[in-house]
């Protein structure tokens, strides 16, 4: 299991290395996102910390689900996926191991638009830094392991593209939501964040769980 | 042949998908170190047989056993035997000849990978060619890639489907040494293809599949091609 997740994870960082393609194409959208909020509000400080936490995960899921759409794509090319039907390894492990890629593909876009929307909405994202990065990874990995599972659902499928998010934001409402709120009182805001933390804990435990689970069943013809 | 001897064998194989139903009750044995050839029209269930002994496809009726070990009870170990070749190269068009064999070497759990590496590579021709990306590659030389890929982790069981499909001159020469080494070496080799002419020199046995059952069953150290050809355009065209 341990060799699967770790040779998955090791592959698809190579190749994302190799073509910077689902960086390149998440940490612009997300920016374009972040832009035009910036320039079409305007927001006086105490809005910027409401709102813009839910500005940071629209952008955060947009770019994401471009993200994971690349995730799966690149297994499709030269049939790949039949390679990893055939290989003798739990399924198991290649799910964990695409996951972890691709939440790590999300934190590292993240990373990098936190202190570009700091400078946007006049925000800072240095209030409570160590609950911000919990809360960051915490969303990444909820709306990631789901993300993962409709990948490999949606590569099997025509419309692909149009077809992962379709099947993916409805069911992220919950995560989006704990981790707008979460982060608002990452920012500073006055608020009681407990219950949201919760959430993310209890969503990602539930679809990391039923997600492995599941995906040997999705791999397969 | 008694069912104690086969190294692949299927009892009452059935697979539908939807209406289609692709094998019908398909039972068939496979000793080790013999050379079967498949070939049948298009839809006859080749296809869907190679995926389902090779665990692609896991949703079946009947059953399907390697060494004596029923293939859905099967450990990782039992599907570690099985080398797949197909038309597709199944490699990443991103990372280089090397990596795309060491992805697989480690998936396969394979020992001292970075020899058997070396090894692959240049049994394959393509030393000069190890740190370029798949996609900078032609297509010949990919499939020489894909043929090293299959045989990485030293499998007794090879599956080819449609291995002829679009090699050039020199990916063909290679593959047809690999075939020869690995049935000298005493493997197992089962291959589906529409080229019967090659499919028979290579094989101790040929069947022909029709609507997901075999109807017909010869062997080239019996009867002549010529003869198994007029009696394969008759299932056909009849």
């Amino acid at each position: 299991m341990w060799r699967a997740i770790t040779t998955i994870l090791w592959k698809d960082l190579k190749i994302e290395l190799q073509t910077k393609e689902a960086f390149g194409a998440s940490f612009v959208f997300s920016l374009m996102v972040l832009v035009i909020f910036n320039f079409t509000l305007d927001l006086t400080s105490e809005e910027a910390l409401k709102m813009g936490a839910g500005f940071l995960w629209i952008s955060f899921a947009f770019g994401g689900v471009l993200a994971l759409n690349r995730s799966f794509a690149l297994e499709r090319d030269e049939n790949c996926v039949q390679g990893l039907q055939l290989m003798p390894v739990d399924r198991g492990g290649i799910y964990l191991g695409k996951c972890l890629a691709n939440v790590i593909f999300m934190l590292v876009t993240e990373i990098i638009l936190l202190p570009l929307f700091a400078v946007f909405f006049n925000v800072d994202i240095t209030a409570r830094p160590l609950y911000l990065l919990a809360v960051l990874f915490l969303g990444s990995v909820g709306f990631s392991s789901v993300g993962t599972l409709f990948s490999a659902i949606a590569v099997h499928t025509r419309m692909r593209e149009v077809i992962l998010p379709i099947l993916l934001l409805p069911v992220t409402i919950p995560v989006l939501i704990a981790a707008v709120e979460a982060t608002a009182f990452a920012l500073g805001a006055d608020t009681d964040p407990s219950f949201w933390f919760r959430l993310l804990i209890v969503y990602d435990v539930i679809f990391v769980t039923v997600s492995f689970l599941t995906f040997g069943y999705i791999l397969q013809e | 042949m008694s069912g104690e001897s086969a190294l692949l064998l299927t009892r009452n194989l059935t697979k539908s998908f939807g209406r289609f139903t692709a094998l019908r009750s398909l039972s068939i044995e496979i000793p080790r170190g013999e050379s079967l050839t498949i070939v049948g029209r298009n839809g006859a269930g080749k296809t869907t047989f190679l995926k389902i002994v090779s665990s692609i496809i896991r949703s079946y009726t009947g059953d399907v056993e390697i060494s004596g070990k029923n293939l859905k009870n099967s450990d990782d170990d039992t599907r570690r035997k099985i080398g797949f070749v197909s038309h597709e190269s199944l490699l990443y068009k991103d990372l280089t000849v090397r990596d795309n064999l060491a992805f697989y070497a480690r998936m396969y759990g394979v020992a001292r990978a970075d020899e058997r590496i070396v090894e692959m590579i240049r049994r394959v021709d393509l030393e000069a060619k190890r740190d370029v990306v798949v996609r900078a590659l032609s297509r010949g030389m990919k499939q020489r890639v894909s043929l090293a890929r299959a045989f990485i982790h030293e499998p007794s069981i090879l599956l080819l489907d449609e291995p002829f499909t679009g090699l050039d001159e020199r990916a063909s020469e290679i593959l047809d040494r690999f075939l020869g080494e690995f049935k000298s070496a005493g493997g197992t080799l089962v291959m589906v293809t529409h080229d019967i002419e090659r499919g028979w020199k290579l094989a101790d046995r040929v069947v022909v599949f029709e609507k997901g059952k075999v109807v017909h069953e010869t062997s080239p150290r019996g009867s002549s091609f010529d003869e198994f050809r007029t009696e394969y355009r008759r299932i056909l065209y009849d």
